[in-house]
């Protein structure tokens, strides 16, 4: 074989095991392809795009599923072109008897937590939230009933939540 | 010009240097050759080696031409395809080995080391993710087993991180698995689980997207 | 001396030709040309190598390390590619001489 069919030979070998490598490896060129093909293997059934936390390249992405009332914390992390499935993801069953939910999600590479809350009662303006180690944050940016924060460096803690509606009463409270 | 002159010369026109080495060596030999031959005409070894070279012919030309056999392009190519082959043999052969062992797992019946078919059972379930196969429930030392595969969607090939994507229960839901055994590869799983045999010998598995798949034994053949 | 481009044209023919016999190393197809050509054949010898090594690149003939007379050498043999090839330069080269013939004999 001459010198020139070994190096097509080669190149082709080269090429078999960088698809073998994108195939297994889990190698998504869309976010979204990425998230999809985590929550299946979860089996969840999120159609909604909520909103997303990104720190360092890694992404927290937040769906929903308004029929079924489950909401799913996603994480990816991006390298260069790809993304990836990484830190952990998780699934919840929206509690609809409250009129405040609440769920989180804490991974050391990504860096910090995620709390979100849910809104069950639309008069639910603000709502704070005050943890053990005294630290304190207002979420009031809804986006579809939905509101959070990604608190860098902070591991998980528990903590007590309060909603307000827009005169300052307190509508809700619970402690997770 | 001198032997070595001569081949110097010739090599410094191959631009591949991989290939110096044994164009040099032909060539040398080529030129010992007709040296010998000349001198068994009677011609003194200077004058003889002298003439071979002569003969040879002007040495940037034939350099030039061997350069564009031996084309650096190609050559320098083709190494670096071959270091990245290299580099790359062992993943790669842990990659069609576990492949190759998967397909085989997959493909020979599930065996449970001295146990006793009880009863065939063939179902295929699909799953958006995988197919099921229920292949049969054994017996071994009076306890039951449920044998079966599972095949990866092609275009998903993530395995279920350790979730488990079926459960044997009874009519209330609640799980008579005792103990459960599987072997995932990348593209396919097998497993048994052992499981308390209920009296009306009806099976309810419960599948992770909630469907729920009966099996009552009695119609496959089970007394 | 024949003129260069009679020879560079049929090159390929003539070390297959001496090939097809044999499996010889670089000096000896030399040496086979000049002795059955009585001497008409005396090409400067160190081209024979490019030559050579095209002809491996085109897979015609393959070259083996061999032991020959105590010591290693580089022997090309021809391959069944080669062969045909030959074959093929042979016939061409009939038609082409006999063409030449044919015309040269009619300007007398």
């Amino acid at each position: 074989m001459n010198r020139v069919r070994k190096l097509i030979l080669n190149t082709l070998v080269i090429i078999c095991s960088l698809f073998l490598i994108y195939y297994f490896g889990g190698f998504y060129i869309s976010k979204e392809t990425c998230d999809l093909h985590t929550m299946r293997s979860f089996y969840v059934n999120e159609t909604t795009y909520i909103m997303e936390f990104s720190n360092n390249n890694y992404t927290k992405t937040i769906y929903a599923n308004p029929e079924e009332k489950t909401m799913s914390i996603v994480g990816s992390k991006r390298m260069g072109f790809w993304h990836q499935t990484a830190s952990s993801s998780t699934g919840h069953k929206i509690d609809m008897n409250n009129k405040l939910d609440t769920f989180g999600s804490y991974s050391r590479d990504f860096g910090g937590m995620i709390t979100v809350v849910y809104r069950n009662d639309s008069a639910i303006d603000k709502v704070e939230v005050c943890y053990d180690d005294g630290f304190c944050v207002v979420l009031d940016d809804w986006k579809q009933d939905f509101a959070g924060v990604f608190i860098k460096d902070k591991m998980w803690q528990n903590g007590i939540y309060k909603a307000y509606d827009n005169q300052g009463n307190l509508i809700a409270e619970i402690s997770y | 010009m001198n032997k070595h002159e001569f081949l110097e010369t010739v090599k410094k026109q191959v631009l591949y240097i991989f290939d110096r080495q044994d164009i040099v060596y032909e060539l040398s030999e080529h030129i010992d050759d007709s040296a010998r031959d000349m001198m068994e005409e009677g011609l003194s070894y200077d004058e003889a080696l002298d003439i071979a070279i002569k003969q040879m012919g002007n040495p940037v030309e034939i350099g030039k031409e061997l350069n564009k056999a031996h084309h650096p392009f190609i050559g320098y190519t083709f190494l670096i395809s071959k270091i990245i082959i290299i580099l790359n043999i062992i993943p790669m052969f842990l990659c069609v080995g576990m492949l190759g062992f998967d397909t085989i797992n997959f493909v020979l019946p599930v065996s449970t080391r001295g146990g006793e078919d009880v009863v065939e059972i063939k179902e295929t379930i699909e799953l958006p993710t995988e197919r099921f196969f229920i292949d049969k429930v054994c017996v071994k030392d009076d306890t039951y087993y449920l044998t079966y595969r599972s095949i990866n969607n092609i275009t998903y090939t993530r395995t279920t991180y350790g979730m488990r994507p079926f459960l044997i229960v009874d009519e209330l839901g609640q799980s008579i698995e005792r103990s459960s055994n599987s072997h995932g590869g990348w593209i396919c799983d097998i497993g048994f689980r052992e499981f308390e045999m209920p009296d009306d010998k009806i099976l309810y598995l419960k599948f992770i997207d909630h469907q729920i798949i009966t099996l009552d034994l009695t119609e496959y053949g089970y007394e | 001396m024949i003129d260069k481009g009679y020879i560079s044209g049929s090159t390929r023919l003539l070390v297959l030709n001496v090939l097809q016999e044999k499996a010889c190393h670089g000096y000896e197809i030399i040496k086979v040309l000049k002795l059955r050509s009585n001497d008409v054949f005396d090409m400067k010898e160190g081209t024979l190598y490019p030559i050579l090594h095209k002809l491996e690149n085109d897979e015609y003939i393959i070259s083996k390390n061999e032991m020959v007379n105590g010591r290693m050498r580089k022997v090309y043999h021809i391959t069944d590619k080669g062969v045909k090839v030959l074959a093929e330069d042979k016939a061409q080269w009939k038609e082409f001489s006999s063409a030449v013939n044919q015309v040269i004999a009619f300007g007398g």
